[in-house]
């Protein structure tokens, strides 16, 4: 299972996610956010075999350069072209999402059927423990995107990818986090900063409550 | 002959086994308190919590893959105390020998007294000494 989210700020936008993909009874880690161009990323939950076949069919694509306008009915035309593709078996089942800025966030999320609906400068989430993620976003819907720069989004992303490992089952780590534009990968000592700023921020949180119990 | 970055942690793990963010902000007050001029030292940028170096990080793991330190695993995100091993006791015992007496001070010094203070009084330790590092801080308007 996969939790892929995104959030938009005043200068970008930062798309992050879990790092477990389950295969059968084994666990092992993947990076499951990949870089379509200098202003776009995409991720990806559901049926690894489908989600591998749509990047190796994205990879092939000779327009990547273009915006998520113009992709849209190529990259919905794409995913259930792969489903065909796929042998026989059970239903294969995925989410795609693309998240793109220019002058503001947009986000294009398709299905196996095709079907896509594309967002703007709102953040989203697909996969496991997505209720969990909206429900986090809901506290900060208002600084959204004018009331935060890159690096708080950053934080949100990674606090709440990691509030929802410690209570879904199948999301894990490690946790991986994208800036744009240009799309960016955070270095393995940027994202320990952030876990770092947001175990501090979860320090806070239980000292000032224990202060309010105290006094 | 000068101390490296892995020298300059297992001195500090040295005198008291610390979680990460107390890690960091020892080596910064070491620098801070040596008017800010030590040769080929961490580099400190003000971070979303206070003064941070990345390079902390990157050292502490090398330290952990090379058998120097362990950090025990815990079940919840939660600050964990680093430890040194066998191997890095006698690293560091060998970086002492090659520290000057007033380093080694500074350095007994600073984690003497930030290795009781919780996470509000490590930051505000290090605030009021630094402010030009806070200034990035998403705590510095809780931190008083």
């Amino acid at each position: 299972m996969t939790l892929i989210l995104v959030i938009p700020s005043k200068e970008g936008l930062v798309m992050a996610s879990d790092g477990q993909v389950t295969l059968r009874e084994v666990k092992t880690r993947a990076k499951k956010i990949k870089k379509l161009n200098e202003n776009c990323v995409w991720g990806a939950a559901g049926d690894l075999p489908l989600i591998q076949l749509v990047e190796g069919s994205i990879a092939e694509l000779s327009n990547k350069e273009r915006n998520l306008q113009n992709l849209r009915k190529d990259l919905s035309e794409l995913v259930p072209q792969c489903v065909k593709n796929l042998p026989q078996g059970p239903p294969y089942d995925a989410t795609f999402i693309f998240a793109e800025h220019e002058t503001f966030a947009r986000i294009l999320i398709v299905d196996v059927h095709g079907l896509s609906i594309m967002l703007e400068d709102v953040p989203f989430a697909i996969g496991s423990g997505t209720l969990f993620a909206f429900t986090l976003f809901q506290k900060y819907l208002d600084l959204m995107p004018a009331g935060i720069d890159n690096r708080l989004a950053a934080v949100l992303a990674y606090g709440i990818i990691a509030e929802t490992i410690e209570v879904t089952e199948g999301v894990g780590p490690p946790i991986d986090v994208w800036q744009l534009p240009p799309a960016e990968n955070l270095t393995k000592e940027q994202l320990t900063g952030l876990e770092d700023t947001c175990t501090g921020l979860r320090e806070a949180e239980i000292e000032m409550f224990l202060k309010a119990v105290k006094s | 002959m000068s101390l490296t970055k892995k020298d300059w942690i297992l001195l500090v793990l040295k005198q008291a086994s610390l979680d990460r963010i107390h890690i960091m902000k020892a080596a910064f007050l070491i620098w801070h308190r040596s008017g800010r001029n030590i040769p080929d030292y961490f580099e400190f940028i003000p971070y979303l919590y206070g003064p941070c170096s990345f390079e902390v990080y990157s050292v502490l793991g090398d330290l952990q893959t090379d058998g120097f330190i362990l950090q025990p695993p815990h079940p919840l995100p939660r600050w964990v105390n680093y430890h040194l091993t066998d191997k890095g006791k006698r690293e560091a015992e060998q970086a002492t020998k090659r520290t000057p007496h007033d380093t080694l001070r500074v350095i007994g010094q600073v984690c003497k007294e930030i290795s009781h203070l919780g996470f509000f009084g490590l930051l505000q330790r290090v605030y009021a000494e630094a402010p030009d590092f806070a200034v990035n801080s998403m705590f510095r308007g809780v931190i008083k």
